[in-house]
């Protein structure tokens, strides 16, 4: 059986950012990534945007203004990868 | 040590230009107003002359960047020495007034000469200002809107100033590579991890930027631990708002944290930089009285006795 796209994310969010203590099953879909949330920061953006791009050939432009928006949470991410791989 | 006093109706206050200023408990009401005019009057006379002599500056330094060079780099550390000697004079101003007591000539501990990070609390507004008119090969990031207004751009840029990180979710990018850029070519960048200045007392938290440039510019990071006391210039104080005391300004370079010091973890070298920095604040706090550690109430300082 596939792993979602959500759960997929939710592992590469563990992985490429080395958050050993978080378990990937923890990570709500619809809850904050940043600060308030997972607590990630600006370089941990970086980071997964680096490695959405490895894993899903999705590129994200550091000039788009929807980018806050873009990674607010596992589904508003899942639903931006899923609009370029659809469209791709 | 030249000294000179004020005396009336009783009440005494001693300036000591090499050191501080002692003011007698039984200072009376006239005796602290008349420092308080003082003071503001100096902040007056600084502000008043930056403004008068600001457009001048910047103007020759915008027709400056229209003549060709060779070599960006030289204009760059020429520029910033002119900067360093505009502060260091401010400063002095400053420090001849009885306004604010920094010796330019003295930062204690080492900074070394060659590309590193410099991470700092930030207690006052005044503490960049000294810190430009002490080190030379200094750069630092400025606020998006700043660098890139018509009037400022053109000294910043040529100084090798880059623009600090924006709100968007990937706008460290292209600050973290600036400062990469920077650190390759040598210079200093001095980053306040804070993002804002320091609360009243401690540290707020520290973002993780600095400590990631370091790690992959792979240049030491040199904590430095800035005391302004009393407190004066920050969010709760404002220039027309001086201590009764002379604020007295410090700053303290530690030993270097060297990115393989936290196994190249810039999480790991922000904790224990954070760390560093935290424990030399607390450990200056219980020998000082109430306002020397800003905790005096600000509005009160000249109140009627």
């Amino acid at each position: 059986m596939h792993e979602s796209l959500e759960d997929q994310l939710k592992d590469l969010i563990v992985e490429s950012l080395a958050l050993e203590d978080v378990d990937p099953s923890e990570i709500n879909t619809d809850d904050a990534l940043f600060v308030d949330g997972l607590g990630l920061d600006s370089i941990d953006a970086l980071e997964l945007a680096l490695a959405i791009q490895e894993k899903f050939g999705v590129v994200t432009s550091p000039d788009d203004e929807r980018n806050r928006e873009l990674f607010y949470s596992v589904k508003t991410l899942a639903e931006f990868v899923r609009s370029k791989t659809d469209a791709g | 040590m030249h000294s000179f006093a004020l005396d009336r109706k009783g009440s005494s206050t001693r300036f000591d230009v090499a050191g501080s200023v002692q003011i007698k408990p039984i200072a009376d009401r006239e005796g602290n107003r008349l420092v308080r005019a003082w003071r503001i009057f100096g902040v007056t006379l600084i502000i008043s002359t930056y403004f008068i002599t600001a457009p001048l500056g910047y103007g020759f330094f915008a027709l400056w960047a229209l003549v060709p060079t060779r070599d960006p780099d030289r204009r760059a550390r020429r520029l910033q020495r002119i900067m360093m000697a505009a502060f260091g004079s401010m400063h002095t101003l400053l420090r001849w007034l009885q306004i604010l007591d920094f010796d330019v000539r003295r930062v204690e501990g080492e900074i070394p000469v060659s590309a590193c990070v410099l991470v700092s609390n930030h207690p006052t507004l005044t503490d960049i200002s000294a810190l430009i008119a002490t080190e030379g090969n200094l750069v630092f990031p400025v606020k998006s809107a700043l660098f890139r207004s018509f009037w400022a751009r053109p000294l910043l840029g040529q100084a090798r100033y880059f623009a600090g990180s924006g709100p968007g979710a990937l706008d460290a990018g292209p600050f973290i590579d600036d400062a990469v850029d920077r650190l390759e070519r040598g210079y200093r960048v001095i980053i306040f991890p804070e993002g804002t200045r320091s609360p009243r007392k401690g540290l707020h938290p520290f973002g993780r930027s600095a400590f990631e440039i370091a790690c992959r510019a792979g240049v030491p990071i040199i904590p430095l631990v800035i005391t302004c006391t009393p407190r004066w210039l920050w969010q709760e104080r404002s220039f027309l708002d001086p201590p009764r005391a002379l604020p007295r300004l410090r700053i303290r370079a530690l030993p270097a944290v060297w990115p393989k010091d936290a196994g190249s973890s810039s999480r790991t070298l922000r904790d224990i930089v954070f760390a560093q920095i935290d424990s030399e604040l607390d450990h200056q706090q219980p020998s000082q009285p109430a306002e020397q550690i800003g905790t005096a109430t600000p509005s009160t300082d000249f109140a009627d006795p």
